[in-house]
């Protein structure tokens, strides 16, 4: 079997080669039928549309937010490493929301508790929207396995990166923004 | 499509500790196969050694290329240069440290070449194999919309399940070599370019069932073009063998 393959191995080679060409060229796809048009939590999908109410009582959906890059953070105020992250997330917002940069902190209030929230809030004094999933739709529409969950949505809507778990750190959430901010020129 | 493992208050990353399961076992196997040969040309510790340099420099690198890519991103807390978070690093530069690393140590050891490359083409195709099955656990990589029989429901929609197609590739160009290992010449170089022609022959055939990956120019796959050039390559050095013949 070797010897045969060594004697013919010039022939298998083009072979395999023209092979793999006709193949590469068969099986192209204009770039418009690659792109997802279901919204779906998962990198490459657009992100779930939801409307929900914010800490001081204001809706907002996130469709309304279309063109902007956004970070949609899910996380609930016992959650440890939630907490931890916090901090560095608004770090990162106050240095890029001139640039358009928007946090949707979405509190999953069925675990959790509103009161709670507003402590923890207050208590380090976040100026991005924080909103209440009192029902858990978001965390049904965002299949939620664990807290934190981040989603890196992009100015087209579409979600660019999901990270499950934490902490994050500022480098790593600058670096994603810097890529969104990037993504949506 | 399981990426969160939670054991007890503990979430562990899937995708992760596949791969380095099989960082481990890859070591594994390419220990095994220098321990098999009759007069091992090099001592076995050689294969920790080196992987235990590559690694080092590979992460290195990989956090600088990040750091270089990305150097406003560290100025809000310079701290996080010594971040342990896997998402702060480069892979494509941490790649190239790995191999130069490993390059000036084999040298300096005076270790071939080739050999090495043989020597760590086990290990090669197990982390394959386990990228592929990290994927599979990630939810990345996701396949082409279809309705062939043995599609599968995936984000909401039947999908190829091209992670599958791609693992089980990987484990079965893992097995064939490693079943015909001793039909093969160590230090020759012939075994890591078989893996390397395989590994990129079911690369063109098998990126064509990929939703996701970069294109370009009217649809043209960027990661098969590239795979086409890589089998090229190996084909023309199977070709034109500097080393010895297989046996």
């Amino acid at each position: 079997m070797s010897r045969l393959i060594e004697k013919h191995f010039n022939l298998l080679a083009v072979g395999a080669l023209v092979m793999g060409g006709l193949w590469i060229a068969a099986s192209r796809l204009p770039p418009s039928d690659l792109a997802e048009t279901l919204a779906v939590p998962q990198a490459g999908f657009l992100a779930p549309e939801f409307t929900l109410p914010s800490l001081s009582g204001e809706p907002i959906a996130l469709a309304d937010l279309r063109g902007h890059p956004i970070l949609i953070n899910l996380w609930a105020s016992w959650c440890l490493p939630c907490r931890a992250e916090m901090p560095a997330i608004q770090r990162v917002y106050d240095e890029y929301r001139d640039q358009g940069f928007i946090v949707l902190a979405v509190n999953m209030t069925l675990q959790d508790s509103q009161a709670g929230a507003q402590a923890f809030v207050d208590e380090f004094d976040f100026t991005f929207p924080v909103l209440l999933d009192v029902d858990g739709d978001v965390a049904r529409l965002y299949r939620l396995r664990g807290l934190p969950s981040s989603f890196f949505v992009d100015a087209f809507g579409t979600i660019q990166e999901v990270l499950i778990g934490g902490p994050m750190d500022e480098a790593l959430l600058a670096s994603r923004v810097q890529q969104l901010l990037e993504a949506g020129q | 499509m399981f990426p969160i493992l939670q054991v007890g208050p503990v979430a562990i990353q899937v995708p992760g500790f596949i791969l380095l399961a099989g960082l481990w076992i890859g070591l594994t196997f390419s220990e095994r196969l220098l321990a098999e040969t009759k007069r091992p040309p090099v001592p076995l510790g050689v294969v920790s050694n080196l992987a235990l340099v590559s690694l080092l420099a590979g992460a290195l690198g990989a956090r600088l290329g990040y750091v270089l890519t990305f150097p406003s991103a560290f100025q809000l807390n310079p701290w996080n240069l010594l971040s342990l978070n896997p998402g702060l690093l480069h892979l494509g530069i941490g790649l190239i440290a790995a191999i130069v690393a490993a390059t000036i140590y084999s040298q300096r050891q005076g270790l071939a070449a080739l050999l090495m490359l043989d020597v760590f083409t086990p290990l090669l195709a197990v982390l394959s194999t386990a990228w592929f099955f990290s994927s599979l656990a990630s939810g990345a990589n996701f396949g082409l919309l279809t309705e062939l029989p043995w599609a599968i429901n995936l984000f909401g929609s039947l999908r190829h399940p091209s992670q599958i197609y791609d693992t089980l590739v990987a484990a079965l160009i893992l097995a064939a070599l490693w079943w015909q290992r001793r039909s093969f010449q160590l230090g020759d170089g012939r075994l890591f370019f078989v893996f390397l022609a395989f590994t990129a022959g079911s690369r063109v055939f098998l990126e064509a069932f990929h939703a996701t990956g970069p294109s370009v120019l009217e649809g043209w796959r960027i990661n098969q073009i590239l795979a086409w050039l890589v089998l090229a390559f190996s084909l023309w050095i199977l070709r034109n063998p500097k080393g010895s013949k297989s046996r």
